[in-house]
């Protein structure tokens, strides 16, 4: 597998986006506004019901957003059509769903997996570089070729759901909470699986996740709560994130100690600014 | 490649899912193919049964030369031609069969009629018992009776004369007859006459008297059998082609040849070779014709049925199994596939089941026909058929359907439903309109076979078959709907109740009624299995109903009666209890349709079904018992007569005494001339009045005078009518011992009654003793001569008809009688058909109709019909008298001929389907309800680890199948008995109810409760198979991983 691919970019602007129901239209993402550098490997954390998987859905086009504008690459997600999206999702996106049981074939080998996931980018002339067998030796999975699906462990499914995921050779690949019931060993072959399609095949690789440890170990995260964007992290380090409005987003345990409506003084210095609570700095002041 | 190999393992996966597709869209395609071929292999059966139940001389050809002369050449000539148009093909085997009438004159000198008769391959259907076949001129073969008739034995030289040509010498006819010496070279048994090589002609007709129209009439010997030689040059000799079909080779795939072939020769013998061309094959084949035509349009009615319920349960597994490849379908949404991409994921794996499920289906239909075809289809074809093809086809394109409609939802479900776990919900609102759609097509369609008259029972219409169907449809729509509501019920009740199990069933019920779908087919299907085993069972009793009245009897003997035995004296003697046996004979000429049974036996003896009259069948017999006197019967060599004439007339009439002996032959008692004042006449009586004649008449025969023609003049004449009275005051017989007064009812005025108004009867006393006075006015002008019946011989005689024969003055209809006579008959009653006749007959007492033969009877068979408890001792009294059977006939025959009818075939063939379309049904029913446990299995393995009771679980699992499958069949058991009342009346039970019992609509109990019984134990045993592998499948690793 030589042959690099140009990574998608996406902008994300304003994004909002509601689920109709019964009982009233239920506010999934309030404004979400994210870049992605093309050939990037990022995650998306979150606790469960934060909107992290509408993101998913909305990047791979199953989605319209209620508002906003995504932006992937030459593509306005917002102005392809049906049938442009379901080329988009054959070539360029590939989504890995959460429970590999749900990506795979049970009855098929692996590599008929990949296969039969080739098959909608070959019908619109995109030639997939690599076959089944060459994409899978070179993720490591050469020995589970022509074994079938349901005999597979679910560390293994998971791995070849997302190397049937890979297999159209995407510019981009989302990735639904991959490492979810897997135990430790199986999510760290996992979450290097991901990192070595982002490096050896170049696609922008987005993956949700809701266990820290993973995002840890992903170059960049972003925390997703209540629909927005909330701290971003490098490498296991969160940082704060200033909004296009000018508004900051709090890593969580930061917003523990200062929840919403906290009143904070800013202090300037070379390097940056502090936010100090004047309410925790006089529980903090010793008595004299 | 890899795509077939993806499906391969595709329904590997699915085994079950994809096997049940299989076998229904098998069933789907065989119900469809096997309908055609079926009905081809029936047609052909049909046809075949026909021919070989009728005698060889029926379907076969005769050729009769036109010209009275050359026949021998022209027969030849029929023969070559038969050759020149390669008829062996069809007809074999064929010959000429030569016959000359004679007389022939024995070692005793006594002259007997019999017929020479030269008929290629007789020496080998005989059963010689001394000397051999034959095989020079001169040679003859005699049966024994014959020999002891005359006397003769092997060698024996017999004198024939054979009638030669008239000629004309000098304008008078002449005739030179030809005498021919034969040589006795051997003495054979008596043969069968109905045995298929005398193809229909009776050269057994020993001591039958002499044929009507025959010159001369002699003691007739069977007839002698010799070789060509003897005859072929004799003129005068009748010749004859005899060309026997072989109905294996008739079918109707080679129609068209067979009939080219057959016109052509039609043809050329008629035109070119001056032959009459005479075979009832037409008849035959538009009596099958018919008979197919009734078939093929049940047999399409009920195959369609079947066709469109297949296809329907192929739907409901369609959409049942479609949620297996859910996941498929979103999976190739998902990565962007094409439409036809997205349509082969969800539809591939059904339609290549659908597609194997062709030849295999086309494969079985040919098989199960082939299989059904030595047994229940005998000489039926099984070919090729394009149509089978065609309809295989079709109910694959119908598949096709049912398989796109049924994995609609997958199709056009939303990827986002998919992806977030969303569960399809089909809309209420879609479901009630289509139920709405479907019990409105049903009424509408079992409204319109009514308005139209289809279901009025007065026409017999094929497209009754439709009825159970349209109304188990209406049914189970309405019993679909209301299933839920009634679980609701019960519901409420199992509420605080200690029902786990059933509790658990009925919310079952009340949350996926979509699995009610599955009561409908079932319904649909018990219908149709009820409708087809009671309609089938209905028919049977029908068709043992008309087999017996048929044949009037449960055994009937066709016999041949010695010279001088009357038929009902022998069979009084054979069985005096009258239980057991009754004297029939039945006229075999068409204009006569007389039949003549002894009438105070019928009731015990005979079989009359309900229906046939209004009145009891014992009313019928004490009209036609005979309460007359006893007959005037004579025996002895000479009668002596005391007559008193007065009134002189001239010239004086010639009393005669008509007489008739036992054997039929008419005779004369002649007194002579009769002259004026007391005087006692003597008259010989003929030989066979030894055993005793019967007195049919007595007439004093008067004639007007006439002298020679003078030359000139008017021709003297004597008086143009005479006036007298007789007074017959003693007839006494002598039997050559000494005389003996013939009757005492001599002088009874009563006992006689005249035949016209020339003659008045009175009774007077001479010499203080009662005497009988004849007043007589003849007539010169008259055609008749005045004269007096003795009162066993009524003038009128009771009798019962058949509707059919359209009497205008029912108290005076004419007849045929058995002898040829004119027979007046009082018509007492009229029913709706008449054992052995049918439609049109007369029905008379036998000892009156007898009574009242002045001549033989000709062409007439007489019968033995014996009741069903009939011991052996009978039949063996009946041959110690000399009589022999020449053929045994049970109702047996009749069903078994009728059970190869096409009406009956088609039935067959309903019953066969019904069945299948039962077992198929129950089948997607269980498998239906199968899945949607299995559905469950989480579920059920939740309940389980939450410590619910093994036994509810499993209660609850039966209860669910039960409240699903029992439903159907006890509305589909309930549609169908209704269908039954609604339609069966219209369904044809035969292709003619013309002369036959009324078709009798009779609810058989059995065989319906054994159709309900096998239901309900299949039933029972799929559903707790299928509860006890759902609650396999709810085990404890379920809990840990999702059903894939």
């Amino acid at each position: 597998m030589n042959t690099k691919i140009r990574g998608l970019d996406i902008h994300m602007e304003g994004i909002v986006h509601l689920y109709p129901s019964q009982e009233g239209d239920v506010v999934a993402l309030r404004g979400v506004d994210l870049d992605v550098e093309a050939g990037e490997e990022f995650a998306l954390l979150g606790p469960s019901g934060s909107g992290k998987s509408t993101i998913l859905a909305l990047l791979s086009g199953l989605h319209r957003p209620s508002a906003g504008r995504i932006l992937m690459g030459e593509y306005d997600l917002g102005r392809l059509s049906p049938s442009q999206l379901l080329r988009l999702r054959a070539t360029e996106v590939s989504l890995v769903l959460q429970d590999p049981a749900r990506n795979l074939l049970p009855y098929a080998t692996a590599a008929q997996n990949v296969e039969f996931a080739q098959r909608g980018a070959r019908a619109r002339g995109h030639r997939p570089p690599f076959g089944a067998q060459e994409l899978l030796e070179q993720l490591g999975m050469g020995q589970l070729a022509h074994r079938t699906v349901a005999t597979l462990s679910g560390g293994e499914q998971q791995r070849v759901a997302i190397a049937a995921g890979t297999a159209p050779a995407p510019r981009l690949l989302l990735v639904d909470e991959p490492t979810s019931q897997l135990d430790t060993k199986t999510r760290d072959q996992v979450v290097a699986l991901l990192a070595q399609i982002n490096q050896t095949l170049g696609a922008t690789v987005v993956s949700v996740t809701h266990d820290p440890e993973v995002g840890a170990a992903m170059p960049r995260t972003v925390t997703i709560r209540d629909g927005r964007i909330g701290a971003e992290g490098r490498r296991g380090q969160e940082f704060a994130v200033v909004g296009k409005d000018g508004s900051v987003q709090l890593p969580p345990d930061v917003l523990e100690r200062l929840p919403p409506g906290t009143l904070l003084r800013v202090r300037r210095h070379a390097s940056g600014v502090d936010l100090l609570s004047p309410e925790l700095e006089s529980q903090e002041t010793p008595p004299t | 490649m890899s795509q077939l190999r993806l499906l391969f393992r595709a329904v590997r996966w699915r085994l079950g899912g994809a096997l049940a597709l299989f076998v229904v869209g098998v069933v789907a395609v065989l119900a469809a193919a096997a309908g055609p071929l079926y009905l081809a292999t029936a047609n052909d059966s049909v046809l075949h049964s026909i021919l070989i139940s009728n005698p060889p001389v029926f379907d076969g050809i005769t050729l009769t030369p036109r010209q009275g002369s050359g026949q021998v050449a022209a027969a030849e000539a029929g023969l070559q031609a038969a050759r020149q148009y390669r008829l062996s093909r069809w007809y074999s085997p064929q010959k000429l069969v030569l016959d000359a009438g004679l007389t022939v004159v024995g070692p005793s000198g006594s002259r007997f009629g019999s017929d020479l008769i030269s008929d290629p391959g007789a020496c080998g259907q005989l059963h010689f018992l001394k000397g051999s076949c034959p095989t020079s001129a001169g040679g003859v073969v005699l049966t024994d009776r014959s020999a002891q008739g005359l006397g003769a034995k092997v060698g024996s030289r017999l004198t024939t004369t054979i009638p030669g040509p008239v000629h004309f010498v000098n304008g008078i006819p002449n005739r030179t007859n030809i005498e021919k010496v034969v040589v006795v070279a051997g003495i054979v048994a008596v043969g069968k006459p109905s045995a298929p090589f005398w193809f229909g002609d009776d050269y057994f007709g020993f001591g039958q008297s002499c044929p009507p129209n025959a010159p001369i009439c002699l003691p007739q010997l069977d007839s002698m059998f010799t070789p060509q030689a003897t005859i072929s040059s004799v003129p005068g000799t009748l010749a004859t082609d005899e060309l026997f079909l072989k109905v294996s080779t008739i079918h109707l795939a080679g129609a068209a040849i067979f009939n080219q072939a057959l016109g052509n020769f039609d043809t050329d013998a008629n035109q070119n070779l001056q032959l009459d061309v005479s075979t009832q094959l037409n008849s035959l084949a538009a009596q099958a014709n018919r008979e197919n035509q009734l078939m093929e349009a049940i047999v399409l009615v009920v195959d369609l049925q079947l066709v469109l319920l297949a296809l329907f349960v192929l739907f409901g597994l369609v959409a049942r199994t479609a949620e297996a490849r859910q996941k498929e379908v979103a999976l190739a949404k998902l990565r962007g596939f094409r439409l036809p991409s997205v349509l082969s994921a969800g539809l591939l794996e059904p339609m290549a089941m659908l597609a194997l499920a062709v030849p295999v289906g086309l494969l079985l239909a040919y098989l199960v026909v082939a299989l059904a075809r030595p047994d229940l289809l005998p000489g039926g074809q099984l070919s090729f058929q394009p149509l089978a093809l065609v309809a295989a086809l079709a109910a694959f394109a119908g598949g096709l359907v049912a398989v796109v409609f049924g994995a609609w939802r997958i199709l056009t479900r939303k990827l986002v439903d998919d992806l977030r776990g969303v569960e399809p919900k089909s809309s209420s609102t879609a479901r009630a309109a289509l139920d709405a759609g479907g019990l409105a097509l049903a009424l509408a369609g079992i409204l319109e076979l009514i308005a139209s008259g289809v279901l009025n029972g007065r026409q017999p219409n094929p497209i009754a078959a439709f009825a159970p169907g349209l109304v188990a449809v209406a049914l189970a729509i309405v019993g679909m709907r209301l299933l839920p509501r009634l679980a609701q019920l019960v519901v409420r009740r199992t509420r605080s109740g200690g029902h786990l199990g059933l509790g658990l069933a009925v919310r079952q019920v009340v949350r996926r009624p979509a699995s009610l779908r599955q009561v409908a087919v079932l319904a649909v299907a018990s219908a149709l299995a009820c409708f087809a085993v009671a309609g089938w069972a209905a028919a049977g009793v029908n068709r043992q109903v008309r087999a017996d009245f048929t044949l009037g009897a449960p055994k009937v003997l066709q016999v041949q009666l010695p010279p001088g035995l009357g038929l009902e004296a022998a069979v009084d003697k054979a069985d005096p209890t009258g239980r057991y046996a009754l004297a029939a004979m039945v006229s075999k000429i068409p204009s006569q349709n007389l039949i003549a049974v002894q009438a105070s036996r019928l009731a015990r003896v005979g079989y009359w079904p309900e229906g046939i009259s209004s009145v009891p069948l014992s009313r019928l017999v004490h009209w036609l018992t005979p309460h007359l006197l006893p007959e005037m019967v004579v025996q002895g060599k000479s009668l002596q007569i005391v007559v008193t004439m007065t009134g002189n007339p001239s010239p004086p009439p010639d009393l005669q005494l008509a007489l008739v002996d036992q054997d039929g032959n008419p005779g004369v008692a002649d007194f002579g001339f009769l002259t004026e004042g007391t005087h006692t006449y003597t008259a010989p009586l003929p030989g066979p009045c030894a055993f005793g004649c019967h007195v049919s008449q007595l007439l004093p025969v008067w004639t007007q005078a006439q002298t020679t023609v003078p030359l000139q003049g008017p021709v003297p004449i004597g008086p143009s009518s005479a006036r007298y009275q007789l007074t017959i005051s003693s007839l006494q017989e002598d039997p050559g011992s000494q005389l003996r007064p013939v009757t005492s009812e001599l002088a009874n005025p009563a006992y006689w009654s005249s035949s016209g108004p020339g003659m008045s009867v009175s009774s007077v006393t001479v010499g203080g003793r009662p005497a009988l006075r004849l007043s007589v006015l003849d007539q010169a002008s008259d055609t008749t001569t005045p004269s007096v019946y003795p009162g066993g011989l009524p003038a009128i005689l009771p009798g019962v008809v058949t509707a059919a024969n359209s009497v205008q003055d029912p108290a005076a209809a004419s007849v045929e009688n058995f002898d040829g006579g004119l027979l007046t008959v009082n018509v007492r009653y009229q029913v709706a058909a008449l054992p052995q006749l049918g439609g049109q007959g007369f029905l008379l007492d036998l000892n009156q109709a007898v009574r009242s033969e002045t001549q033989p009877p000709s062409l007439t068979e007489d019968e033995v019909w014996l009741a069903k408890d009939a011991p052996a001792s009978v039949v063996s009294r009946l041959r110690a008298q000399g009589i022999r059977i020449l053929s045994t006939k049970t109702p047996e025959a009749a069903i078994s001929a009728m059970n190869r009818g096409g009406i009956a075939l088609a039935y067959l063939f309903f019953l066969f389907a019904a069945g299948a379309a039962a077992v198929l049904s129950l089948g997607a029913a269980v498998f239906s309800v199968f899945m949607s446990a299995r559905r469950r299995a989480f579920e059920l393995a939740v309940l389980r680890a939450i410590g619910l009771p093994e036994r509810a679980l499993r209660n609850s699992l039966l209860g669910e199948q039960l409240m699903v499958l029992v439903p159907g069949v006890v509305l589909g058991v309930g549609a169908g008995l209704l269908g039954v009342f609604m339609a069966l009346p219209s369904v044809p039970e035969f292709s003619s109810t013309q002369g036959s019992p009324p078709v009798e609509l009779v609810l058989v109990p059995l065989p319906i409760l054994l159709m309900v019984g096998l239901l309900v134990v299949l039933l029972l045993v799929a559903a707790v198979a299928s509860a006890l592998a759902t609650l396999r499948l709810a085990s404890w690793s379920r809990l840990r991983t999702e059903i894939m």
